[in-house]
């Protein structure tokens, strides 16, 4: 039994009086694509949020390959494997597409510090660069200042962005919101592609049953914080707790 | 098909660069002395409004107190020709030395907290500085401040150089910003200077693609202080005279309007702005005599309707980048 | 020994300067609280309505009760400009970039100064000094003089005054919800930016009657306006920002401070407030009773 990639035990968070998450045991195995469905306020995004520590669990643990990266900040919980790419387009506007992805891998590349060499000198990122690039099917406005961009391809360049921090396990907050049937399309064929092909963990939330259904290995529901069901595809479809969850919901 | 032009780099622009070197070289044969010391002053302004620049248009820190190393830096230089040397390679080394520790603790103090309380704190300490200098007459000379503050000489052994000599002082200073420019360039091309970046424009997602926004953050703090100090030696140095006014907050407004009116988010705007700053200053002082008037009117009217600042404009206009 | 009649001049002082500062901060703190607005050029204000009762005093030199009228018109004329400047310069850049709010009420400051210089020139003045206020009572055995009496009940009365507009009277009530939640307030039908210039102009008011009435025994100097703001700064960033409360709360620590710290420890003192300011900033920076 290969260790998970990732596995939570008893995340609780509270805002105050309100308990967004009660109590998740989570277990994730590596190479798996598995997506997090619920209704609108179920958690997903939180839980999210408390895996990457942008906010602090008030309970249970987080363990990335078997280290226990709670209490991490998140920049060092990022050099460790772990890219999210976010529900909210999260860009950096004043710079181009090109740019955008070019800081992502002088940072994995742990090039920071360089103060006298041009940031764009780097013949191996460049490469790298255009090659995430072509992947996400954004090469030819790779001078384009992103803030600039539609929004399919802002949520692209999200994906690409956290693409280049190499990471072992993806998080996609909700990767293809706002999207036209043809990108959530090509979108979904990418994920699938990265999944296999880079051998990267993904572990997305979904508004769009199509794309769960067309991709994901297994399935984790949530509902008000809590794990209500989990398993492939066609059980979590059957299953009764879940068909109550999305009550008066298109399933 | 990629568009692979993200490497452009435009060689002609270093032929107006060089054009305007050779002419500042060439200054002192053919222009008086007073207006000489006035370019002189426009080159330390230029130092000072690159150091605030660098936390503001890169990492996005506003800093209202930067003349907290202005002040340093000018009362190290002093200090140092009082007390220690005659040598301007010490002083100016302790001032390097002096205003990067200052910008490390005071650094270290302010990041973490949040943008708003970063403008505060600094803008704190500044005014700490100031009433300590202030009242610390044994040291500092208290509200007399130091007077008589020396341009020291230059001496390599087989090159011997008095710095009192206007011309020669002005050598000094045009090579040191010439300096401090190119590496201020360098910077912000450089894969720090894009970590700056990311930073201002999103400082989640910077920390989300693996950066340590505080750890940067108190790197470009130590740095813009070491510019600002820098700056502050060589203004006490130019004009003789250390006061503690120097640290007052309204003077870390200085290299804020200029970045300003230059433009804050263009690289040439630094010293464009510094050179119409200093020269409004002195011509309309002459003219009208009321320079806060002058200034709050400018300051004003460049917030309502020129924001981008001179070269924003410029950049906008031909679409280049400067 | 410790005396406890010198500790009684000192706590009175405190009290008469606390309050005193409070008069000038709530204006500061309603601009903060409602608009988020940081307003640099709050205490120019303060100083120009120190100026402007100089001349009017001047000018009603005689006429027994000068030293009201020229304070209370020279406020009037003051917030005159506030609401000048709030309506035509500050609702232009609401909406902008806090960086440009913050230049912008920068700028004034030095307008505002300029002004001054050009209209009184640079040599500091000294402000009338009316009888009444002369000479000192005696307080457990000590002298303390009237003028610190009048400032503590004239500044106290007024801090009254305001906390009755703002808890008891329907523009008070429109403020505190505008201050909480503009949009919602907003939506309820409520004119804000009409309570806000309102707020603004209060404030400013409060701020020249304070520059009128509170500097007869100092001069008048051109850097009053610059000084003043930045110990506003500090008590606002002690009692919190956006807190009226804690502006009060704010103010009476300031002036416990500078009272007992001038007399105690003299070379110390001038630094206190930025201190007090820092260590707040650096340990608890939302204040003592801050919001955010």
């Amino acid at each position: 039994m290969t260790q998970a990639i990732l596995e939570t035990r008893g995340i609780v968070k509270d805002y105050g009086e309100f308990r967004a998450l009660d109590g998740i045991d989570f277990s994730l195995p590596p190479g798996e694509l598995r997506a997090i469905i619920g209704p609108n306020g179920a958690g997903k995004t939180t839980f999210f949020n408390v895996i990457t520590h942008k906010f602090k669990a008030t309970g249970g643990k987080v363990f990335f390959g078997g280290k226990d990266i709670t209490n991490l900040p998140s920049h060092k919980i990022v050099k460790l494997g772990i890219t999210r790419a976010f529900q909210i387009i999260s860009l950096f506007p004043k710079l181009t597409v090109f740019e955008n992805l070019m800081c992502a891998l002088l940072t994995i590349k742990e090039r920071n510090l360089c103060m006298f060499s041009s940031a764009k000198g780097y013949a191996d990122i460049r490469e790298e660069a255009f090659r995430i690039l072509e992947t996400v099917e954004l090469g030819t406005q790779a001078n384009v200042l992103c803030g600039t961009l539609a929004h399919g391809d802002k949520k692209k360049l999200d994906l690409a962005i956290g693409l280049a921090c190499a990471p072992k396990l993806l998080l996609l907050d909700e990767p293809t919101a706002g999207m036209s049937p043809e990108e959530t399309e090509s979108t979904t064929k990418l994920i699938r592609r990265i999944c296999e092909q880079e051998h990267i963990t993904i572990l997305f939330t979904e508004h769009d049953m199509s794309v769960v259904f067309a991709i994901a290995d297994n399935i984790t529901v949530l509902h008000q914080g809590k794990v209500v069901a989990q398993g492939k595809p066609e059980d979590v479809r059957e299953d009764r707790g879940v068909v109550e969850a999305y009550l008066g919901e298109e399933f | 098909m990629l568009d692979r032009s993200v490497l452009w780099r435009n060689r002609n622009r270093l032929i107006p660069i060089g054009a305007v070197v050779v002419l500042l070289f060439a200054l002192p044969a053919f222009i008086p002395e007073y207006e000489l010391y006035l370019v002189n002053t426009i080159l330390i302004m230029a130092i000072f409004a690159y150091g605030w620049s660098l936390l503001f248009s890169y990492a996005g820190y506003l800093s209202f107190g930067q003349s907290a190393f202005y002040a340093l830096g000018g009362y190290t230089v002093a200090i140092m020709y009082r007390d220690v040397t005659g040598s301007v390679w010490l002083a100016f080394l302790a001032v390097l030395g002096i205003s990067a520790v200052g910008a490390a603790v005071i650094g270290a103090l302010s990041v973490r907290r949040g943008r708003i309380y970063f403008a505060f704190l600094t803008l704190s300490f500044a005014m700490m500085i100031y009433a300590v200098v202030f009242r610390w007459r044994g040291f500092t000379g208290g509200d007399d401040g130091i007077p008589s503050v020396m341009r020291g000489a230059l001496d390599f052994g087989l090159f011997q150089a008095n710095l009192e000599p206007t011309a020669n002082y002005y050598y000094f200073t045009l090579v040191i910003a010439l300096i401090a420019i190119a590496a201020m360039w360098k910077m912000v091309n450089s894969p720090f200077g894009y970590t700056l970046k990311t930073m201002r424009d999103n400082m989640e997602r910077a920390s989300f693609i693996g950066v340590d926004v505080f750890k940067y953050a108190l790197i470009a703090f130590v740095i813009s202080g070491v510019y600002c100090g820098l700056a502050g030696a060589l203004m006490v140095s130019l004009c003789g005279m250390a006061y503690p006014e120097l640290s007052y907050w309204t003077v870390s407004g200085d290299p804020v309007v200029a970045c300003l009116i230059g433009g804050a988010y263009t690289f040439a705007g630094p010293f464009v702005g510094s050179i119409i700053y200093v020269l409004v200053r002195s011509y309309l002082m002459a003219l009208v005599g009321n320079w806060p008037l002058c200034l709050g009117i400018i300051l004003i009217a460049v917030v309502l309707f020129f924001r981008t600042g001179i070269m924003g404009f410029v950049s906008e206009r031909f679409k280049v980048t400067l | 020994m410790v005396d406890p009649g010198l500790i009684l001049i000192d706590v009175l002082n405190g009290l008469s300067k606390g309050f005193f500062y409070f008069l000038i901060v709530s204006g500061l703190t309603l601009t903060l609280g409602i608009m988020g607005i940081i307003n640099f050029a709050h205490g120019a204000f303060y100083m120009v309505g120190g100026y402007t009762a100089y001349t009017l005093a001047r000018v009603l030199a005689g006429t027994g009760c000068e030293f009201w009228l020229a304070a209370v018109i020279s406020a009037v004329i003051v917030s005159g400009a506030g609401f000048l400047v709030e309506r035509f310069l500050l609702r232009r850049i609401y909406a902008a970039e806090h960086l440009y709010q913050l230049l912008l009420t920068f700028g004034l400051v030095f307008l505002l100064e300029g002004l001054v210089l050009q209209i009184w020139g640079g040599t500091p003045r000294s402000i009338f000094q009316p009888e009444f206020l002369m000479g000192s009572l005696i307080v457990a055995g000590r002298s303390w003089p009237k003028y610190s009496l009048f400032l503590l009940l004239f500044s106290a009365a007024l801090a009254a005054g305001l906390w009755y507009l703002l808890y008891r009277t329907r523009l008070g009530r429109s403020t505190r919800a505008s201050a909480m939640d503009k949009e919602m307030t907003r939506a309820l039908g409520i004119n804000v930016p009409q309570v806000f210039t309102i707020m603004f102009v209060i404030g400013t008011f409060l701020a020249a009657l304070a520059g009128g009435t509170g500097t007869a025994l100092r001069s008048l100097t051109l850097g009053m306006g610059a000084e003043i703001i930045i110990l506003c700064f500090a008590i606002v960033v002690i009692g919190g920002m956006g807190s009226l409360v804690g502006a009060l709360i704010g103010s009476l620590i300031l002036g416990m401070f500078e009272s007992f710290g001038w007399h105690y420890f003299p070379d110390l003192a001038m630094m206190l407030p930025y201190l007090l300011m820092t260590v707040v900033l650096i340990i608890r920076p939302r204040g003592l009773l801050g919001k955010e």
